[in-house]
This record gives structure tokens, sequence and C-alpha cells, in this order.
């Protein structure tokens, strides 16, 4: 179900296989993105769990936003999990090509895209 | 203010408290100047960046004060100023990755970026061309 916060930023949780799917729809910056930390606390849970973030409906990302998603990424991958991007355009993608993370953090088109095994 | 020779009549303000719950504000700014000054999407998506990480670091630096951000157009490129006011705040509580993906997105954006750094305020200047 979604769930809105301020500015109107959403989320809706969803599970294909074995990875948890995080859908962000809204602009993530210093302002909002600590409620994405509190949705990826609340998602990274277990042992070596994955999580996607989707970001099809993100149309604005900034620094504050991409480095939780770094400082999530390490830390589910210490734990044996893994985080991945899902659905990424646009601004975003720039901001995720123009530091190189696009490098470091898996990304794929759709969440139907995420390996299973 | 901090545009000086760009006329007058090309010049947009906008004042803003320094609050983070305003960037969004900051943002719909750009974009609109953008587009009214005739920039295309793209360089309105790099205005929007770029103005968004320097008032988020600006936010981070001082507190109790304001932001002033003027942009122009000047033939084919868009001229930004953004001041500061406000007390410094404590550097210990900035986040050394944020800081250094913030420099990189400007540094790739707006390489001409330049930034005065004074007890009672900062000036951030920067042009962007035309995608």
């Amino acid at each position: 179900m979604a769930e809105a916060d301020e500015m109107d930023l959403t989320f809706e949780d969803a599970t294909v296989g074995a990875w948890k799917i995080l859908a962000v729809a809204g602009e993530l910056d210093m302002h909002t993105s600590p409620a994405l930390q509190e949705r990826l606390d609340s998602l990274s849970v277990g042992d070596t769990p994955k999580v996607a973030v989707d970001l099809t409906e993100v149309p604005f990302m900034d620094s504050s936003s991409l480095g939780i998603l770094v400082s999530n990424f390490k830390r589910l991958q210490e734990r044996g999990g893994v985080l991945a991007i899902v659905g990424v355009a646009g601004s975003p993608q720039k901001v995720l090509s123009i530091t190189g993370i696009d490098r470091v953090i898996p990304i794929f088109d759709a969440a139907t895209d995420l390996p299973q095994s | 203010m901090a545009l000086a020779g760009a006329a007058f009549a090309q010049r947009s303000s906008l004042e803003i408290p320094l609050d983070s719950a305003h960037i969004l504000t900051v943002r719909l700014f750009a974009g609109g100047v953008a587009r009214s000054l005739g920039f295309d999407d793209e360089t309105g998506e790099a205005l929007k960046l770029v103005m968004t990480e320097i008032c988020s670091g600006t936010i981070e630096r001082r507190r109790d004060g304001r932001i002033a951000i003027e942009i122009a157009a000047d033939a084919d490129r868009l001229r930004a100023a953004v001041v500061a006011t406000g007390s410094p705040t404590d550097d210990a509580f900035r986040d050394e990755a944020d800081t250094t993906y913030r420099r990189t997105l400007i540094e790739a954006l707006a390489p001409d970026a330049a930034f005065v750094e004074e007890e009672e305020r900062s000036i951030v200047t920067f042009t962007l061309p035309a995608a």
C-alpha cells in the first residue's frame, strides 16, 4: 500500500521472488531523503536481504539521496545482501552516471529483470 | 545583487529561508526561469540540480539566515548567483560522502562555479551553457 510523506513523496512495497521492492514516487532531496532511509531500514531485515529501489517515478534525485543509496548498498553488502536500483531514467540517471555510482550499484530496467538466483 | 552586468529586465530573483523545506521551491523557480528564458529542458534540469546542490550545501553550513538566488540570461548561457547569510554551523555534522558527491555534480555541470566563503555570508556564482 502506498504511503505519503512530505511533499507528496510516496512509497510502495512489493515482493518479487527473493527481492523486496521499494517503489518511490516523488522528488528526492535533503528534505525528503530521510524518509527513504527510514523505509530502507524497515526493509533491510533478516539474513542476506535483497532490496531493490524502484526509481521509475522519481524525476529528481540529489547527492544526499545518492549518499543514502550508497551507504545502504554498502551496509547490505556487508551482511551478504544486496541493494539494486530499478527503472532509473532522466536526471537521476545522470546523477548516477556523473558520480560513477552506476558502476557500483547494480541497475536494472525493471523489477522483472532482477536476478532470482 | 551578485549578477553585475546582466540586463535588469532579464534577471529573476528568489529569496528563501535557510531551510531544506524550501529547496523544492528553488527547483520550481529554477526550472520555470530557464524555460521562460528559452532554454531547453536539459539545461533546466541541470540548473535545478546545481541549484539544489548549492542550496543544500549552504543549509548544512549555515543557520538562521536566508538564501537569495538570482538567474539571468547572457547570450547562450544562464548566469546564476546564490548568496547566503547566516551563522556558520559546526562542520562535524556534515556527511563527507554527500559533500564529495555534491562537489562532483557541481563541477561536472557548472565547471566555472566560484565559491566565496566569508564569516557572515557565502556567494556562489556559475554559468550553464545551453545544452
